[in-house]
């Protein structure tokens, strides 16, 4: 700064000669008689340019950029308001669903519990009657069984004789009875 | 040929109208481009002023654009001390840049490229930011002359240093405008001289004195910038010292 500040006095000092070498020179802005013309439009321009400015042009301009600001201000306002509600708006939105998820995940879950169950219980009693059924069949098929052999036994001694008649013997029924009885039980596996 | 000085000198182009102090006034050359300076600024603004639309036409931006612009200037380098001064910068940054740009035009001339208009602007800004300094501080205000916290022993040599430092602030601010202005013309017209002088070879310092007058316009936006700046810089001082 002192530096500078010496450099500025040296130019000042060598302008206070400066008027005389320039107007020696012929430089009209030297002229000292025309200064006071000078000054004086100076002074009337630079008023009258200055009440324009402060009393017209500057509160002017100054409240046309407030009202923008303050209209930019509360649109952001009013943008941050609405994007706020959506926000809330969304996790309201999200709850309900998780709830209407979990609402549905349980009906699903009582309703499938609820058909195994019916499911199960039909499945039961068929079973059940089926089974009894099968004892039946099996019962009848048993009798009959036992039927058929019985029949059987008596059937072959007809027929063995028969075979002896034909063959032109004959034997005590008795006697073949319990042959064919010998037979039969020989045959079984 | 005629001298490239001759286009600063002042003309009346009236009789005098009145005589203020022994001194005749009439409407001069250099009058005629204050006034038009002060209709054209005057008109813009007002027009860019006018309407006040949310979104801004072209005038309007325009007019803003220097709104902000200086508002700004007086925020950083003033801070919000500076706000009452906002008018009175304005007006002198608008004042000086419409006084520089309009000296550009061909048979303009340039009211900013005189010592006599510059110094007065200078002087009253020097005597005006003192008087504030003074008023605001009272005799604190002479602490702007030693800076804070150089040794005791330095004072015979720091206290006239900045004090000459400071009294040549209005002739170093003054100057500045005044020189640049001035010199830049003499150039033009010493260029188009030689456009004229050297017929068809003219073309070389013809291209030559479009460029110079690209850098002119430069300048002249540049020098208003500065001595506004420069009178925020010193009004700075006087407000808050160093």
């Amino acid at each position: 700064m002192p530096v500078q500040a010496l450099r500025i006095s040296v130019a000042a000092a060598a302008l206070i000669g400066l008027p005389f070498a320039a107007q020696a020179a012929g430089m009209p802005q030297f002229d000292l008689t025309r200064f006071p013309t000078q000054i004086f439009w100076l002074v009337v321009c630079f008023a009258v340019l200055y009440f324009l400015m402060a009393k017209a042009v500057l509160p002017k301009i100054g409240a046309t950029i407030e009202s923008r600001e303050h209209k930019i201000q509360a649109d952001l306002d009013a943008a941050q308001k609405a994007n706020d509600a959506a926000r809330a708006a969304g996790v309201e939105q999200d709850k309900a669903l998780t709830e209407a998820r979990g609402q549905a995940s349980s009906l699903i879950r009582e309703a499938s519990e609820a058909a195994a169950a019916q499911t199960s219980a039909k499945l039961h009693e068929v079973s059940e009657r089926l089974g009894g059924e099968i004892a039946a069949a099996e019962k009848r098929i048993g009798e009959q069984r036992t039927q058929t052999l019985a029949g059987l036994g008596s059937m072959s001694t007809e027929i063995a004789t028969a075979v002896l008649g034909k063959l032109g013997g004959s034997a005590d029924p008795a006697q073949l009875a319990r042959a064919v009885d010998e037979a039969a039980k020989a045959g079984k596996p | 040929m005629a001298s490239p000085l001759e286009q600063f000198a002042i003309q009346d182009l009236t009789a005098p109208l009145f005589t203020i102090g022994g001194h005749h006034i009439a409407v001069t050359n250099s009058a005629i481009f204050m006034m038009s300076a002060v209709v054209l600024s005057s008109g813009l603004l007002l027009a860019g002023a006018g309407k006040g639309a949310m979104i801004p036409g072209r005038i309007q931006a325009m007019a803003e654009l220097f709104y902000e612009f200086i508002a700004n200037m007086i925020r950083d380098n003033v801070g919000s001390a500076g706000k009452k001064f906002f008018p009175f910068i304005f007006t002198l940054f608008i004042f000086t840049l419409f006084g520089n740009i309009l000296g550009m035009l061909p048979y303009g001339y340039t009211f900013t490229s005189q010592i006599a208009v510059t110094f007065f602007m200078a002087m009253v800004v020097f005597l005006g930011v003192t008087l504030i300094g003074l008023f605001k501080h009272g005799l604190h205000f002479f602490s702007l002359f030693f800076p804070h916290g150089a040794p005791l022993f330095t004072a015979p040599i720091l206290i006239p240093i900045e004090l000459v430092s400071y009294l040549s602030r209005p002739i170093s601010l003054s100057v500045r405008l005044f020189a640049n202005m001035t010199v830049g013309h003499v150039l033009l017209k010493v260029l188009a001289g030689f456009v004229v002088a050297l017929g068809i070879f003219g073309v070389v310092p013809l291209v030559v004195l479009v460029a110079i007058t690209a850098l002119e316009l430069l300048v002249a936006l540049l020098q208003a910038y500065i001595f506004t700046i420069l009178c925020c810089i010193y009004l700075n001082d006087a407000l808050h010292l160093h």
